[in-house]
């Protein structure tokens, strides 16, 4: 199946998937709205054998840079990018989600559904203080324990410690 | 042994004693120099160069660089790579578990100031910061060949160390900081 | 007075650090193994001991300082890192490297593989005991390292693929050179299947351990050789072909089995199929329509500043599947720079591999795993 049938399937169920006006260059990018992004995500894996997750990473587009880029131009969002793939078609799909920035930021996880969220997911929060709804271990992983606030953001303002 | 080396400059007072003092310190340093055996530390990329000067073509060992897996059997760290600030405390607590004397190469440029890695919000800039550094390599990453030098410009440090001077205790000792000639 | 002593065994766990500093070659990895006598009963690896934020890094630099980044990542294999780095920004772009800088940047990157697959050698034999492989990777290692240097300068970490093209052309005599090389290396491969591949000592450890079954693979999402080696056949250069490997015949190593010694000897095939890509790259470089081809795309930009978009580009690393997630303002530093890193996503599987195996297993499936890392902790 082509990622165009799978769209189409899929909106009868999800009617919030819509197709991104801006597309990851060369995947075909779905907008998928916060909440249903694990039923999503179930359905393409039992469904459609979408059995493998590349990656999930997020992007912080605060609106007070007044950014004119789309797809998030003029918005102030955390912007969430899943790619998932069915290794045996070769079709990729590239998900998108996006959240408020308001504290705290919610998403509901993928740990279960794809066991390469788990670390994946800490990561995000780790930089970007997403919480993950659902995820069991959701700690830092990357930065150091004397670490405060959450490096990746646009906004972050870094407060120098006995190292530096 | 120990208690024959702390007492060793009381020589000095006896006739003859500067000339056995300066036996006494040619032979120290000479085993010294000859057999430094440096702790396996390596954090990044330049532990791939310690690696090759390990290795076939640059082998370390003909100049008695013999590398240690434990800190309690080293005598010199090569700090290679960057010194990330999750990794400050151990490096700081492995640093203690050596025996002295103990010397300490920063290899590379993330060990030196911090590298390429200047301005990150979770690099040590130069692990000089949290432990003393007897010779700096820079290089981004040194040569084995240059891994080879550092090792010979410590080893001429080395050769000034005196019995007189208690062969200059490092800061961490309660005997004051190091002093050499 | 007599007192009723139990005669049964009581046995208790012990919490044992392996890492960060620790004999194995690996870098600095931690994994706090909770062990009930020699049983691993439960085991978290904890990374982040070389955090360096490179991906905070890459929105300060612009595109061509932010190469540079990019070899410090998957150390043992730069040029990977570069062409990732590269396809995706190209991509953003809309810039096509030309014919001849394509055939250079896979032969480089081929002669990489082989390089990061002789040091998987040597400290896969060391971290089992046997210290003699090392030596005969490093001294094979070292002539491709020299042919690094002849080309561009650098021993370890390259900036040789840039946007848009490479950044030298081969000097004279490097193209014989390099056959000669690759004319002494293979028959190396069989000294190494001697020597350690079919040792009975090396396949009693690692044949029957860290057995990863399929699902399990995919489900944790591994990928490279530790996928490959439990059956899914998914090589990125087959799958989605980059650069010019749709024009070249070669074949992805898959086994069924999936333990240590399967990926051991996925990585030990590849390094022979790699030697072949290169031979035919030499080949194609050195016929007529080649020869005289450009290495560097017409009209790219010193300060790039490829218009606002996103792009994702993923090649077959050393490691396994390689990816940069570019997100562009328009202007000349990436917006969002994400680095798909195979070895950080590798790593995870350890919590659920590693509880009922022994301590001596623990060094085995990490060291198959041949995880770097520089591409872990970013």
């Amino acid at each position: 199946m082509t990622a165009e049938e799978i769209f189409i399937k899929l909106q009868a169920s999800f009617p919030g998937l819509v197709k991104s006006e801006e597309r990851i260059k060369d995947y075909p990018t779905w907008t998928v709205p916060a909440q249903s992004v694990r039923t999503v995500c179930e359905q393409l894996r039992s469904g459609f054998s979408f059995n493998y997750l590349d990656f999930i990473t997020a992007v912080d587009w605060p609106g007070s840079v007044g950014n004119t880029v789309p797809p998030a131009a003029g918005r102030d969002v955390f912007e969430l990018v899943y790619l998932i793939s069915a290794l045996s078609t070769g079709v990729k799909i590239c998900l998108r989600c996006e959240i408020s920035r308001k504290e705290p930021a919610f998403i509901p996880s993928l740990y279960g559904v794809f066991m390469a969220a788990d670390w994946q997911e800490r990561e995000v929060y780790d930089l970007f203080g997403i919480h993950f709804e659902g995820h069991p271990n959701l700690k830092r992983i990357l930065t150091p324990e004397t670490q405060l606030g959450y490096p990746l953001r646009k906004d972050y303002a870094h407060v120098p410690d006995s190292y530096d | 042994m120990g208690i024959a080396l702390d007492n060793l400059s009381k020589i000095e007072s006896l006739p003859g004693g500067g000339v056995a003092l300066a036996t006494s310190d040619f032979l120290i340093n000479w085993s010294r120099t000859s057999s430094l055996w440096p702790l396996t530390f390596g954090l990044a990329c330049c532990a791939i160069e310690m690696m090759a000067a390990y290795a076939s073509r640059f082998d370390f060992e003909r100049m008695g660089v013999f590398p240690r897996p434990t800190p309690r059997q080293a005598d010199v760290m090569f700090v290679a790579g960057t010194v990330a600030k999750k990794m400050a405390p151990p490096i700081i607590r492995i640093y203690k578990q050596m025996p002295e004397p103990k010397f300490v190469i920063a290899m590379g440029g993330c060990a030196n100031c911090g590298g390429p890695f200047y301005d990150s919000y979770s690099v040590v800039k130069g692990v000089d910061k949290i432990i003393p550094v007897d010779v700096y390599l820079p290089g981004c990453p040194p040569r084995p060949e240059a891994l080879m030098y550092a090792v010979i410009k410590l080893q001429e440090k080395i050769r000034k160390m005196k019995v007189k001077n208690n062969f200059g205790a490092t800061p961490f000792q309660n005997t004051g900081a190091r002093k050499l000639s | 007075m007599t007192q009723k002593t139990s005669t049964a065994l009581k046995t208790d766990q012990m919490f044992i650090n392996f890492g960060p500093q620790h004999p194995s070659t690996h870098g600095v990895l931690r994994i706090a193994l909770t062990v009930e006598g020699e049983v691993v009963v439960k085991a978290d690896p904890d990374v982040g001991y070389l955090h360096r934020g490179i991906e905070k890094l890459f929105e300060a630099r612009n595109y061509s300082q932010a190469l540079i980044l990019t070899d410090r990542l998957d150390y043992i294999s730069a040029m990977h890192n570069n062409l990732a780095y590269c396809l995706a920004v190209e991509r953003l772009a809309g810039i096509h490297a030309p014919l001849r800088a394509q055939y250079l940047r896979v032969m480089a990157a081929e002669l990489n593989r082989i390089a990061s697959h002789l040091v998987f050698f040597g400290t896969f034999g060391v971290d089992m005991g046997a210290f003699t492989p090392f030596l005969y990777a490093f001294r094979e290692r070292e002539m491709i390292l020299d042919l690094f240097e002849m080309l561009c300068g650098g021993r370890l970490l390259y900036s040789y693929i840039r946007v848009g093209g490479v950044s030298v052309d081969i000097p004279a005599g490097w193209a014989e050179m390099c056959r000669e090389f690759i004319i002494f290396f293979k028959p190396m491969l069989k000294d190494y299947d001697t020597l350690l591949s079919f040792n009975p000592v090396f396949r009693d450890r690692t044949v029957n351990v860290g057995r990863i079954s399929a699902s399990q693979a995919l489900t944790w999402g591994l990928s490279g050789p530790n996928l490959r080696a439990s059956g899914p056949d998914y090589d990125v250069r087959k799958a989605e072909p980059y650069c010019v490997y749709d024009k070249l015949r070669f074949k992805a190593a898959v086994a069924q089995n999936g333990s240590c010694w399967d990926r051991y000897y996925c990585r030990m095939l590849e390094m022979g199929q790699s030697a072949d890509i290169v031979l035919q790259c030499l080949d194609a470089l050195a016929g007529p329509e080649l020869i005289s081809g450009e290495i560097m795309a017409k009209g790219v930009p010193k300060m790039l500043k490829p218009p606002a978009g996103q792009a994702y580009a993923h090649i077959e690393a050393s490691r396994g599947d390689l990816g940069f997630y570019a997100v562009s303002d328009a202007s000349i530093s990436p917006y969002r720079m994400h680095v798909r890193g195979p070895s950080f996503i590798n790593v995870a599987i350890l919590q659920e591999i590693l509880t009922g195996c022994k301590i001596a297993d623990v060094v085995a499936i990490l060291g198959s795993l041949d995880i770097v890392l520089g591409e872990v902790d970013r």
